[in-house]
């Protein structure tokens, strides 16, 4: 199928960022200069091991098919034990619709049935120890979506002789948010990411397309959208007044689209990694109750605070 | 004119999607909003007298939509083409064609952004933004109205 939803290139593929560092006069992103982070070498190492570790993991993406094909008669049988490889891999949570045109590249032609949604969970804690840590905690849950979505791509065409790539931040050609949406993962935020309810937007994704016959999941709604029309601690805390009031509608459902002209002076002109937005959301610990989590998220909200912003008022 | 100069690269300036698949024919579909955007520029946009970051005159059109927000076309260029270009660019060849300075800016807000086209002669499309959604409709029938 011919996909139909543009993807954002990031880095210096991305021609907005490009156009941002011409109008004043850069030639690369502060962020990712050598010299970055000479403070903490063993955490810029880590970060950086994890970035190379998902470029070596691209070319594993795909690979040959064995012919001798297992009959799936049981479709969820197979639903279950892929989702069980799936978190035995360090997925956190997995879902499973049909592949839809919506989710593919713009123009790209996809030739597969169904996709599997694979999220790794960042440890909602590191926002506490500064934005490199928080990095290296993406980073790193990136590169295990790497791991986790090649494992069960190779599982598929190696073991059961269907056709599978794994998609994640070495190469992909599916857009994230709307499968999230459908597998029931939760629901788009005001600050642009997925909400789930257990493990609010610290997570990261990885995906599998596949011609695997398996059962779909659900969208699932639990009032988020709803929510984050009276909530505005992220929109109040974004440094670069990227997060908007308003939305647009995509098929009934709200999308508030960040700013990225005003998103990029701050995530990647300064040289600290931010997170602001995802760490501020009440929902990291508000649906599952985790007091662990509620506890962090005080303790964030006073380092905000501290730092000059404040919770607005009115606010849940 | 390219800088072929590539950029030296680091570890992070390998953090980008390995995008060999990606392909350079500009789809039909944005074509044919940017096309309507165009014509609706062309026909009803204002003169504002701004200039945009180089220097190129800005013209708006806006008016209400579907769901009562405002849509608003801003179009940056010294003249108004019928078109974009038939190929887009490709996302590996951007780090190494700086310098770049597009001639025509196209871009939707409705209210939000969700298009936003750069473009030079027939040199391949630059996409800065794009979001799909409900406005699309709504562009495409006024579009057709206002013709």
């Amino acid at each position: 199928m011919i996909g139909k939803s543009w993807i954002r290139e990031q880095g210096l593929q991305d021609p907005l960022l490009v156009e941002a560092l011409r109008r004043r006069g850069w030639e690369d992103v502060p962020l990712w200069r050598d010299g970055a982070n000479k403070d903490q070498p063993e955490l810029h190492e880590r970060r950086n091991a994890a970035i190379r570790h998902w470029n070596e993991m691209r070319p594993l993406r795909d690979g040959p098919v064995n012919p001798e094909r297992v009959e799936v008669t049981d479709t969820a049988a197979m639903t279950a034990e892929i989702k069980r490889r799936a978190r035995e891999a360090g997925g956190a949570d997995v879902g499973i619709t049909s592949l839809k045109p919506e989710y593919v590249e713009l123009g790209v032609d996809l030739p597969h049935r169904n996709v599997i949604a694979i999220i790794c969970s960042e440890d909602y804690a590191k926002a506490l120890e500064g934005p490199l840590e928080v990095e290296v905690e993406a980073m790193e849950a990136y590169a295990l979506c790497a791991d986790a979505s090649t494992e069960i791509a190779r599982y598929i065409r190696e073991e059961l002789g269907y056709p599978a790539v794994a998609h994640h931040n070495g190469s992909f050609q599916v857009q994230a948010i709307p499968v999230f949406h459908d597998v029931g993962f939760g629901e788009l935020g005001r600050h642009g990411s997925l909400i789930h309810p257990e493990l609010g937007s610290n997570f990261r994704p990885g995906f599998v397309t596949t011609d695997l016959p398996l059962d779909y999941d659900s969208p699932r709604e639990f009032g988020i959208q709803d929510y984050c029309m009276n909530c505005n601690l992220c929109r109040q805390n974004c440094p670069g007044d990227a997060i908007p009031d308003d939305y647009i509608t995509t098929s009934g459902i709200k999308r508030w689209l960040t700013n990225i002209d005003k998103c990029y002076p701050i995530s990647r002109f300064r040289e600290a990694y931010c997170h602001i937005c995802i760490d501020v959301c009440p929902y990291s610990y508000k649906e599952n109750g985790d007091p662990v989590k509620r506890d962090i998220f005080k303790q964030y909200m006073k380092v905000r605070k501290d730092e000059g912003y404040k919770t607005p008022k009115g606010d849940r | 004119m390219k800088d072929t100069k590539r950029p030296r690269e680091t570890v992070s300036s390998l953090n980008y999607r390995e995008a060999e698949g990606t392909p350079t024919a500009t789809v039909p579909e944005l074509k044919a909003l940017a096309g309507a955007a165009l014509s609706l520029i062309a026909r009803a946009g204002a003169d504002t007298g701004e200039k945009d970051f180089d220097g190129r005159p800005v013209r708006r059109f806006a008016a209400t939509i579907s769901d009562g927000q405002t849509m608003e076309i801003a179009f940056a260029g010294a003249d108004i083409p019928s078109g974009i270009p038939d190929r887009t660019a490709h996302p590996s060849d951007i780090p190494f064609e700086r310098p770049w300075v597009g001639d025509y800016r196209l871009a939707v807000s409705a209210p939000l952004v969700v298009m936003d086209l750069f473009w030079k002669g027939d040199e391949p499309l630059r996409i800065m933004g794009f979001s799909r959604g409900d406005w699309e409709a709504d562009l495409a029938e006024m579009a057709g109205a206002d013709a």
